[in-house]
């Protein structure tokens, strides 16, 4: 997955040859690292353990792990390295180079922040392979305040319009309060009192909608340059 | 630029039932949560299993109590003005449906009453047991299922009073509408879940 998605991420390719090398020193290693230990385990082995008898006979499972172990570390200095590597060109990938079927390949590689200028119309579960560029797209959605469209449950036709809350102060400030609660609690009953209280404040704070102004939102330039008469 | 377009600018805002985001989300909340207490009445009947007199013999008080049954009176009457405390939120989602502004204030008024009343209740029930939280593994369980419904009436009724305060200071728009319905329905969820809940810890020492 990761080297599937990460020229959508990035903009860069992943060398093929050092890719399968990375695949097959993983796949290699992770299934000798680990099913041995299957086989220890019936054996009455515990787990987390870094020292045993010699007279166990546990050794050479675990030093068959071991090798597996320093194939998946191999594995994964060639991923670092073919990540490395792929940051030396300049050449990006394109949108989609897999032609893949699914959506967030319609957009550019990396994606930026809103992803789509128009929203794309769906009608399939593999739009790309639908020539996206001749679907209908969304239109009429404000700039002023975030919105998503809501669809109909089984036949996902347009219902409504949901608006999104601007950026907040108050999710990080809950996130504050309820770790230093938690922390409180280890040592002493009383933050939990305390804590609720403010957590409690904090979302009030957070649910009291209003007075945030009306455009939060950074537009893109192609929004602003469709706003400008 | 497409020809073709699908043009959003006529839909509306917000909807008021189930087509909502945030009523899924909430619905969703509660399903969690009835995992949670599903979870506590497994443990019941599990620490039930495990005791061959039930309710457990109270060894940790000066006297032994030998069936210290819960209290059914005062229970009962907690139980009664929740149920009852369904007629309010009832018609706070109706008249938020017809977007009646001074309904909506003081229907859940009425509703953060009973939900005040109905916790200070409850913090009197959890005090009428026999028992402390820390007797034995029966007592934890039991008090774990109430004092977590009591949290769950303290957390409807603090967000009904969110929500009343807005109502007050408001006019009635169709996004908040939504939210007093959703509140509607958590609060249906509170009663709802409490009477199995009810049944098990009150009349489960007695019959199980």
């Amino acid at each position: 997955a990761l080297h599937y998605w990460y020229p959508k991420w990035t903009g860069h390719m992943l060398n093929d040859i050092l890719g399968k090398w990375t695949f097959w020193l993983l796949f290699i290693g992770f299934n000798l690292t680990f099913f041995p230990m299957h086989m220890l385990g019936l054996e009455g082995m515990p787990r987390r353990v870094y020292t045993y008898d010699a007279s166990t006979g546990w050794g050479t499972l675990n030093l068959i792990a071991t090798i597996g172990a320093f194939l998946m570390a191999a594995g994964s200095i060639a991923f670092v390295i073919n990540v490395l590597r792929s940051r030396r060109g300049q050449q990006t990938c394109g949108n989609d180079p897999w032609n893949s079927d699914t959506l967030e390949w319609a957009t550019t590689s990396p994606p930026v922040p809103y992803a789509f200028v128009y929203q794309p119309v769906i009608s399939s579960i593999s739009p790309m392979w639908d020539d996206i560029s001749r679907q209908p797209v969304v239109i009429g959605t404000t700039t002023h305040k975030r919105e998503v469209i809501t669809t109909t449950i089984l036949e996902a036709l347009p219902d409504h319009k949901h608006e999104m809350p601007a950026d907040s102060i108050w999710p990080v400030l809950l996130g504050v309060a309820v770790g230093a609660t938690m922390a409180g609690i280890i040592f002493h009953p009383l933050p939990f009192i305390i804590g609720s209280i403010v957590v409690l404040l904090i979302l009030f704070g957070w649910f009291w909608r209003g007075g945030e102004p009306a455009s939060l939102e950074k537009r893109s330039p192609e929004i602003e340059a469709e706003a400008a008469p | 630029m497409n020809n073709k377009a699908l043009d959003v600018s006529a839909l509306p805002e917000s909807a008021l039932d189930h087509r909502s985001l945030i009523w899924w989300g909430n619905t969703l909340l509660l399903v969690i949560e009835t995992t949670m207490f599903a979870l506590l009445v497994a443990s019941f009947l599990y620490v039930r299993m495990n005791f061959p007199i039930f309710p457990p013999v109270l060894t940790t008080r000066p006297i032994t109590i030998l069936h210290p049954f819960p209290e059914l009176a005062r229970p009962t009457m907690t139980l009664l003005i929740l149920i009852v405390s369904v007629i309010p939120a009832i018609l706070a989602d109706r008249l938020a449906l017809r977007m009646n502004s001074l309904g909506v204030r003081v229907t859940f008024g009425i509703l953060v009453l009973f939900g005040i009343v109905a916790a200070i209740s409850r913090f009197y029930d959890l005090h009428s047991f026999l028992f402390v939280w820390s007797d034995n593994a029966y007592a934890s369980v039991v008090w774990t299922i109430a004092s977590l419904h009591l949290m769950h009436i303290i957390v409807a009724t603090s967000e009904n009073t969110a929500m009343l305060l807005w109502a007050m200071t408001h006019p009635l728009d169709r996004k908040h509408a939504r939210d007093v319905r959703v509140s509607a329905v958590y609060w249906y969820w509170v009663v709802g879940i409490w009477i199995p809940l009810y049944l098990l810890i009150y009349f489960g020492p007695r019959i199980l």
